[in-house]
């Protein structure tokens, strides 16, 4: 989607912006994480303005996906998260949800690509 | 009229539609665009990737040339909190670049309170972001036309839908998402009108905005523009 080499990962709390995400490519993010998760709710329409890292929308997610303090994570409380960090989300869960959403997004690349 | 040092590209029909505004678009490739940053432009990409920071500089590289024919100086164009520019004191203007393409446009605060512009290789918007981008109404519209001019009139009215949102934003500060506006394209698919869909910040002035398209084979241009109130006759009118 970012059309980035793939040998060379992009550092998970680099601004999405910097990596060269548009404003297009941020609509196509927000519909596959949409709709390869299948989640219950909406993610916010302004997702990678609210949440411009990797490691922010995996926070983000890990909470929507149901993790331990999942519910708590409103929008709120989210925000006052430190720019990039996610680091008061249960470790675990938080991997767990990483995981997953990397599976969901390369098995989405192989289907569209 | 003054001679233009520098190429519009996909802005000029807009500008001929508009020329009742002085308003300077500066469109170039990115290659020709690479002047240079100032250091603190530099350090706003100095974690981005080498293409990233070709498309920033080329953007700021525009934005200087257009300044520069409106006859202001501008040393640094930095950053603000939501990746809008920050333009001088009493100047509008707007930044947008494609993979091929920069463009900067700008104006006096005493012709136009706000200016959004963007640009889009005319790619349709593939179907399955159609509901992320368009509203019920907009797809029923859509849908209405031929097929295979369908995912374009869809990737105007994306296009429109960030002008507006770039034109907007920096004069209320309140970011809006694309289900936010509702976009009417024109029958000649050269001109735009947004309405909100809720209120927001900035929502009341939306209706006096006026839109412009330039949907081409390589390219979509949109702009949206917000005459400061006895700026002038529209020309168009």
């Amino acid at each position: 989607m970012l059309r980035l080499d793939p040998s060379e990962p992009i550092d998970r709390n680099q601004g999405l912006l910097d990596v060269g995400l548009d404003s297009l490519m941020a609509v196509e993010l927000r519909g596959r994480l949409s709709r390869g998760l299948a989640l219950s709710e909406p993610l916010p329409a302004t997702l990678v303005f609210d949440y411009p890292t990797i490691n922010a929308i995996v926070g983000l997610l890990s909470g929507m996906l149901g993790g331990e303090q999942g519910t708590d994570l409103d929008r709120e409380s989210a925000d006052s998260l430190p720019p990039g960090s996610a680091q008061d989300i249960d470790d675990l869960s938080e991997e767990e949800a990483e995981a997953r959403l990397l599976e969901r997004l390369d098995a989405l690349d192989e289907q569209e690509r | 009229m003054r001679a233009r040092t520098a190429v519009e590209g996909p802005f000029a029909p807009i500008r001929r539609t508009t020329a009742g505004l002085p308003i300077v678009y500066v469109c170039d490739r990115i290659e020709n665009l690479q002047h240079g940053l100032s250091s603190s432009e530099a350090r706003i990409v100095a974690e981005a990737v080498d293409i990233r920071r070709r498309h920033f500089e080329a953007g700021r590289g525009a934005a200087r040339a257009a300044l520069a024919q409106l006859g202001v100086r501008a040393g640094s164009i930095d950053r603000g909190s939501r990746g809008e520019p920050e333009w001088p004191d009493g100047v509008a203007g707007s930044i947008t670049h494609t993979t091929r393409l920069a463009a900067a446009a700008v104006a006096r605060k005493e012709h136009v309170v706000g200016i959004g512009i963007d640009l889009e290789a005319s790619e349709g918007l593939r179907r399955e972001l159609w509901t992320s981008v368009l509203t019920p109404t907009e797809i029923h519209r859509v849908e209405r036309i031929a097929h295979e001019d369908s995912g374009i009139l869809a990737k105007a009215i994306f296009s429109a839908k960030e002008a507006v949102y770039k034109c907007i934003y920096p004069l209320e500060g309140e970011v809006f998402g694309f289900d936010a506006v509702e976009v009417l394209l024109n029958n000649e698919l050269m001109r735009f009108s947004a309405s909100p869909v809720r209120a927001f910040r900035g929502s009341r002035l939306l209706r006096g905005g006026e839109g412009y398209l330039n949907i081409s084979t390589d390219f979509v241009a949109a702009a949206f523009l917000l005459p400061t109130e006895d700026a002038g006759e529209d020309p168009t009118a």
